[in-house]
């Protein structure tokens, strides 16, 4: 085994001693770094960044529906709001964070020296900023932003003006990026295993990530398809949505969600996999079932391709495709059953303590489950029309992607983060992270279930006063949430300026090669494979 | 926020107990106004069948949930270093996981049969009494009565919220965004299916109380049902994002009995006969000044606004539109045929002739546009389907 | 770099051949979806 930069170094003889020594100084250090650790770093932040805009966004949005009327944005701003709002969490935030994850720690968890093509690494991740500015920059252009909600669906998107060929510009950037950047962590993972490290030993982060990785690649040109179609349609005279020229407007949605579907396990998916770090790690115990996670995971991935319509049960689909697609969609809760029963057993007779990963982790588990049984009930076709496109899906999905995969990431960032900067993080500041967050989080999305029982639509500027006293409720959940948030910031800050030195090892539960290395750790890790033994091993035999 | 583990319990304590009652008072079926916490009350026996699965859905998955964060409390709390836990060492049983996937698997399939009869009832538009076609445009409603005594009555539905109590001028009304100017008007126990489409984007129908939610789709038929067993008027809202004014395109369905429903449609069609125009009725330009400020009010002044100023770039000003002041024919031809790709909708098949005249007329001479342009209902009849 | 550099330099051809194949092969994958996707759609009648 050996290191791909070291490819790099071969193949241009004269940089010699480069791959020993950092990235080049400065900026132009950042631009041409081909080091997974530093690209995973970029991505991290590069999330973060995104993050706090998208989370901005949300809260013009949520300023906006704190009383009856229009107060502050007209209706056109609203609905862009809504849209670039999703884009950017979905596809800038939530997504780069976990490749970011992946950059870090897959190479290390594999006892690989670095990801198998390291300067493609460094073309996804540079491709990520040029695709956020034209998202971002959308609102500055006449008519402003796509305003059709993320789903993007047509006839509305033929509607939209300059704004939404930014959008879909935007998208096609993302998904090169990110099937870049899974062909880069699929190879990696598949060919650059130390040996011993079989696939049935590998940690479960590796594990998601490669399921997740093979989702991206058969799912993202789909998508890019989709975009594509539409930018045709709106400028070239075709008419793939246009029922007037012989095509059909939902044959867009089915399109869509066949990419939409996958592309919510590639959220939850590496989630999943920070969190099976995490839990045994401070319950001082193996993980519980590794192979039927393992088998969990396969079988998540794979049904998620067959569920697309369940988003689409209102959309005059054939009474035989709602059965399909609603018994398709409850057989998915058996393998997440599987893996949240795993997660407890894991727990159960264990040493706990409740450190912030540890507590974030747990935030995860509660709210994720409370999404997925809110699943469960959207999922039987009959009481789903009476709840689609109601608030009741808005806080669905929040539960599951936010607390999914947003407190997963925060768990994988506490938890790793002494190794990354060789220092140890703010304890009481991480706890006051976790619980004004877990407060918030619930005070803003859990109202939410009523107001879309009582049928608040989604998607709207303004709604009946009915729906008044709700709505103020989530909206100071909302904002609170998105304060607790610069915690984090600080946290980082900190961490990085100064703290106490981390140990090898800080977590005395936690396994896995990544553990054996120094904190902070080497700029080359694993340039000779290591030699692996049972006890680095994260998943026990 | 301190480091004592038995605080933190009392946090996830209190959430646990949070929701706990959260949920036992949607069982409880609270229904107040402003803190209403459950579906509306449901006035068909679908929509009453789909509330009871609802309501046990919502029971079951909050006895799943209690149980399984039950034995996770458990652990939490008594497996901890802090009690001096020491951790077992166990990380496989075969049993419990085919156990755990078993269970799950056979407690689905027990839902999945309720849920499957409840469907297969939604789904079945056959024998109705009668037909009503709905269509969606941006933004309101159109009903077209297609069968009975009422077949032919037909009419636009707009939202009659004013302006002002939008904008916070005013205080807001009893049924804020959920009124409009003309109620669609049904029969009590009779089963009426709804036919919806849409000219421009896709639309949703949605009306809670019946449980219809139907996309309305340009270019293609979508079909739902109801039977209403209880007389009264009943709200919803369009439930698929079409555009700028997606809120403010209420549905509004009045149930009565069958002899007020005959007085009804007496009266409609009544109306009707008196409001038809003679086509040869030749106009004078205040008259259609008059009467097309009124049209615009309605049916322009959403994206053109009131000012004729637009929203430019996506909906272009009137006032002083090259196109306004140049030729009524190309004028009336936009107004009349719509523009694709945009959200200009061809008002011919929503305006009659009168209307279209008159509406263009009072652009043509409002604001700065005083073109003393007179048109008459037979110039935009010469212009249809040209 | 490590003492039996000679060996490691056989391993690195082979690792880079194996690497740049199975990249290459999940890049066609990826176009052929893509081109799948829009060709479905045009035969279908769509366009």
């Amino acid at each position: 085994m050996q290191a791909s930069h070291d490819t790099h170094d071969h193949a241009h003889g004269d940089h010699g001693d480069h791959a020993h020594h950092g990235r080049a100084p400065g900026l132009m250090g950042w631009f041409t770094t081909t080091n997974h650790k530093d690209i995973g770093t970029m991505y991290l932040w590069f999330s973060f960044v995104m993050f706090l805009v998208g989370g901005a966004m949300s809260l013009v949005i949520r300023g906006e529906l704190f009383a009856p009327g229009l107060q502050y944005v007209s209706p056109e701003f609203y609905n862009q709001m809504l849209t670039l709002h999703a884009l950017i969490m979905v596809f800038g935030a939530i997504m780069p964070a976990f490749v970011g994850f992946a950059n870090w720690m897959i190479p290390m968890m594999v006892g690989a020296p670095d990801m198998a093509f390291a300067r493609m690494n460094n073309w996804s991740f540079w491709l990520l900023p040029p695709a956020a500015i034209l998202l971002t920059g959308s609102l500055f252009v006449p008519g402003g932003a796509a305003g059709t909600g993320w789903t993007l669906y047509p006839p509305l998107s033929v509607q939209m003006g300059l704004g939404m060929d930014m959008a879909i510009f935007a998208v096609h950037i993302l998904g090169m990026s990110s099937i870049m950047g899974s062909i880069n962590i699929i190879t990696t993972i598949l060919n650059m295993r130390a040996p011993g490290m079989t696939l049935m030993r590998m940690p479960m982060f590796c594990w998601t990530w490669l399921v997740t990785a093979f989702l991206l690649i058969a799912s993202m040109p789909i998508l890019a398809g989709a975009v594509t179609m539409l930018l045709t349609d709106r400028h070239f005279g075709t008419s793939f949505f246009n029922a007037a020229g012989g095509g059909d407007p939902v044959l867009f949605q089915h399109i869509f969600w066949f990419f939409g579907h996958p592309e919510v396990y590639i959220i939850a998916l590496p989630a999943f996999g920070v969190v099976s770090h995490v839990i045994p790690a401070f319950s001082r115990k193996h993980l519980f079932g590794y192979t039927s996670m393992v088998y969990a995971i396969a079988a998540i991935g794979l049904i998620s391709f067959f569920v697309w319509a369940h988003h689409m049960y209102v959309t005059g689909i054939p009474l035989t495709g709602q059965l399909y697609f609603m018994y398709a969609t409850l057989l998915i809760a058996v393998p997440t059953g599987v893996k949240v029963f795993n997660w407890i057993t894991t727990m159960w007779r264990g040493e706990l303590t409740f450190e912030t990963p540890m507590l974030f982790a747990l935030g995860f588990l509660f709210l994720f489950t409370v999404g997925g049984l809110t699943g469960l009930v959207l999922a039987i076709t009959a009481v789903d029309i009476q709840l689609q496109d109601t608030y009741y899906v808005v806080a669905h999905f929040h539960y599951v992607m936010v607390a999914g995969a947003l407190f997963s990431a925060y768990a994988g960032a506490y938890f790793w983060l002494p190794k990354w900067t060789g220092r140890m993080y703010d304890e009481a500041l991480g706890k006051v992270h976790f619980w004004t967050s877990i407060v918030f989080f619930n005070v803003a999305f859990f109202p939410q279930h009523f107001l879309g029982l009582a049928g608040m639509p989604r998607r709207i500027p303004d709604y009946a006063t009915q729906f008044t006293d709700f709505n103020a409720v989530s909206s100071i959940g909302a904002f609170g949430f998105g304060f607790s948030q610069l915690i984090f910031l600080w946290v980082v800050l900190k961490n990085i300026k100064g703290g106490e030195a981390a140990p090898v090892k800080p977590w005395d539960g936690a396994t896995g090669l990544e553990w054996t290395l120094p904190s902070p750790v080497p700029y080359h890790t694993f340039e000779d494979p290591p030699v692996i033994t049972e006890e680095h091993l994260a998943a026990a035999h | 926020m301190t480091k004592d583990t038995s605080n933190q319990f009392a946090g996830l304590k209190t959430v646990l107990t949070v929701l706990l009652a959260g949920s036992l008072a949607i069982f409880a079926g609270v229904a107040q106004a402003e803190w209403k916490l459950n579906l509306q009350e449901p006035v068909t026996d679908l929509a009453r069948r789909i509330y009871d699965l609802h309501t046990f859905l919502t029971i079951f998955v909050t006895i799943i949930f209690v149980g399984v964060f039950g034995v996770l409390g458990y652990s939490l709390v008594m497996h901890t270093r802090k009690r001096g836990h020491k951790a077992a060492d166990f990380h496989d049983n075969l049993t419990v996981e085919i156990l755990w996937t078993l269970i799950p698997a056979v407690i689905l399939v027990a839902i999945a049969v309720p849920a499957t009869i409840a469907l297969v009832n939604q789904r079945d538009t056959s024998k109705a009494d009668m037909t009503i076609k709905v269509t969606g445009y941006q933004w309101k409603w159109g009903y077209e009565y297609m069968s009975g005594d009422a077949t032919g009555i037909k009419f636009i539905s707009v939202l009659s919220t004013p302006r002002a109590q939008i904008e916070n001028k005013e205080a807001k009304g009893e049924n804020y965004l959920l009124e409009v100017d003309r109620h669609l008007v049904v029969p009590v126990n009779k089963k009426v299916r709804i036919l919806t489409t849409a000219t421009d984007v896709i639309h949703n129908w949605s009306v809670p109380a019946f449980a219809v939610k139907t996309d309305a789709v340009p270019g293609f038929v979508r079909d739902a049902w109801f039977k209403a067993d209880k007389e009264g008027t009943y709200r919803g809202q369009c439930s698929e994002l079409c555009g700028k004014d997606h809120g403010f395109m209420p549905i509004v369905v009045d149930v009565v009995s069958e002899a007020k429903y005959a007085e009804w449609v007496a009266a409609q069609q009544k109306e009707m006969a008196a409001a038809a125009d003679d086509p040869n009725k030749v106009f004078t330009l205040d008259e259609l000044v008059k009467r097309g400020e009124k049209v615009y009010t309605t049916n322009c002044a959403g994206c053109h606004q009131p000012t004729g100023k637009g929203v430019p770039p996506a909906f272009p000003a009137l006032d002083g539109s090259a196109i306004v002041k140049g030729p009524k024919e190309r004028h009336l031809a936009i107004v009349i045929n719509g523009k694709p790709g945009t959200a200009m909708a061809a008002f011919g098949a929503q305006l009659n002739d009168a209307d279209i005249a008159s509406v263009v007329a009072y652009e043509r001479n409002a604001w700065s546009n005083k073109l003393n342009d007179v048109i008459q209902p037979a110039e935009v009849k010469a212009l249809r389907g040209k | 770099m490590s003492a039996n550099a000679v060996e490691n330099t056989n391993d690195l051809d082979t690792q880079r051949r194996n690497n740049r194949r199975v990249g290459i092969l999940l890049a066609l994958f990826a176009s052929a979806v893509f081109v799948t996707v829009i060709i479905r759609q045009w035969v279908s009648g769509g366009a």
